[in-house]
């Protein structure tokens, strides 16, 4: 076995051809010029013969090696159970997802675009709306319920209770206890502030049991502001207190008034168990306020 | 009927076949030369063998879309070079070097033929040597017997790189071939030869 070298340009193209020619991809003109060329060329002859030997010698080799006999037996195993899906089923699900795509951006759009979302200028139409239909010191604490409760997005995992008694400050944190000494166990603290809403401040503990929504609303009192110079008539007088109520779509209101505050029970509870909850809580607020304001 | 002159798979011109007989049909039979291949690919029998899983899987969750009369074999091996190409970063052993594509022979200097001597596990290693896009090709088309234009869709690649891929992997095949036979004093120094 020797090295051979040839360097004609006839040698050349029948190097160059050889591959095509094995793949029997040569047109039958080149072929016919390669077997010509072949038959004049010993060199170029042997070196097709050895390029055939090649790859006899390859395949041989490749299929020397078996697949495991359990390779069979495990990929059945394997494929066992999983479904393979029609094409109309694929088609339906290609369909479903181009559907979703289409309606997600389409939303998403929309929603920068402020379609879905409420504007202040519209949540305020809402607020204005619910209250011109309740007696005007209980739209007091019922724009602050919605507006702080409702439309506000609260964190769904609440902060400690430390950090709400820090929002509350030195003068209110005492509020926390009062309340949860009187809702019921299944509510938490999901809200506690003090703000600011249309020029009157408030204090504000908002509670949920998941389901119902339910604040405690304190508001500074304005200018003489009153329930009975407003000739309110009490729902109920309890403890010495005058508990006052009014309802609004799905709001349930009862309030009471200290000498500087009024103060609201705002939830979506039905009406008794709204008024219970604040008749419960009122005497404790009260004596609460009362030392605040003395 | 006679049970004996059964045949199976059942004609399917006569017979509906479910997707399971149809695949156990069409696609089953061709699992050693995907177990072949993928060995060479892959270079490692465990790794090759959880590829042949991974492909027949892939294969039978879309087989909804396989055209009946198409070439299965072709299909698969498809889908083998697609999961190769998903797998190859995560834990190909070699870091498939890309090397030029020209095929150019300025010089006709022809090496050695291979002895004979040979084992087919020199020529195994000789193979497993050469980079991954030629192996591929010389695999597919010499060792699979795989048309151009049939590669050239498995592999998702020009015919003409085929073509080229092909002549310059059976010429680094040759090569390695040579050194291999040369580190068994097969060959003799004076008797190497390389490619242009």
């Amino acid at each position: 076995m020797s090295q051979t070298s040839v360097n004609g340009p006839e040698c050349r193209q029948a190097v160059q051809d050889m591959d095509a020619y094995l793949g029997d991809s040569l047109t039958p003109d080149q072929t016919r010029q390669l077997s010509e060329h072949l038959g004049r060329c010993s060199a170029c002859s042997q070196e097709l013969e050895t390029r055939k030997g090649i790859r006899e010698r390859l395949q041989s080799a490749a299929h020397s090696i078996p697949a495991p006999p359990y390779l069979e037996a495990r990929v059945r195993k394997h494929i066992q159970g999983s479904h393979t899906p029609s094409p109309w089923v694929n088609r339906l699900i290609a369909v479903g997802v181009m559907a979703v795509l289409v309606i997600g951006i389409g939303v998403s759009l929309a929603y920068r675009s402020g379609y879905f979302r409420l504007t202040t200028a519209s949540k305020e139409s809402y607020i204005a709306f619910a209250s011109s239909r309740v007696p005007m010191l209980m739209r007091v604490g019922l724009g602050d319920h919605v507006h702080c409760a409702i439309f506000r997005k609260y964190p769904k995992n609440p902060p400690p209770v430390e950090e709400f008694a820090r929002l509350l400050g030195p003068d209110f944190r005492g509020l926390i206890p009062v309340v949860e000494q009187h809702v019921p166990s299944e509510y938490r603290l999901i809200l506690a502030h003090r703000c600011q809403y249309h020029n009157r401040r408030f204090v504000h503990l908002t509670m949920t049991n998941g389901s119902r929504l339910l604040s405690l609303v304190i508001a500074k009192k304005a200018g003489g502001e009153s329930f009975q110079a407003q000739d309110l008539l009490p729902a109920l007088s309890d403890s010495g207190l005058s508990i006052y109520r009014a309802g609004v779509q799905r709001f349930q209101m009862a309030a009471f008034e200290s000498r500087d505050h009024l103060v609201y029970v705002i939830s979506d509870l039905p009406q008794e168990k709204n008024t219970e909850l604040m008749r419960a809580m009122a005497p404790a607020l009260s004596s609460y306020l009362s030392e605040l304001e003395s | 009927m006679d049970l004996a002159f059964v045949s199976y798979p059942p004609d399917a011109g006569s017979v509906q076949l479910t997707a399971k007989e149809r695949f156990e049909a069409e696609a089953m039979p061709h699992l050693q030369d995907i177990f072949r291949t993928a060995t060479r690919v892959v270079g490692d029998r465990q790794r090759a063998e959880d590829m042949v899983q991974e492909v027949y899987l892939e294969a039978w969750k879309s087989f909804g879309r396989f055209q009946p009369g198409t070439n299965c074999r072709a299909w698969l091996y498809k889908i083998l070079f697609h999961c190769v190409s998903h797998h190859r970063r995560k834990w190909f052993r070699f870091g498939a070097p890309k090397e030029t594509e020209e095929l150019v022979e300025a010089n006709v200097v022809y090496t050695p033929a291979v002895p004979d001597r040979l084992t087919d596990e020199d020529i195994l290693a000789a193979l497993d040597g050469i980079p991954e896009d030629f192996r591929a090709v010389v695999l597919l088309v010499d060792v699979e017997e795989f048309s151009y234009s049939e590669a050239a869709g498995i592999l998702s690649i020009p015919s003409g790189t085929v073509m080229s891929r092909l002549s310059r992997g059976r010429k680094l095949l040759r090569e390695r071939l040579a050194d291999v036979a040369r580190s068994h004093g097969i060959l003799k120094a004076k008797q190497e030869g390389t490619g242009a």
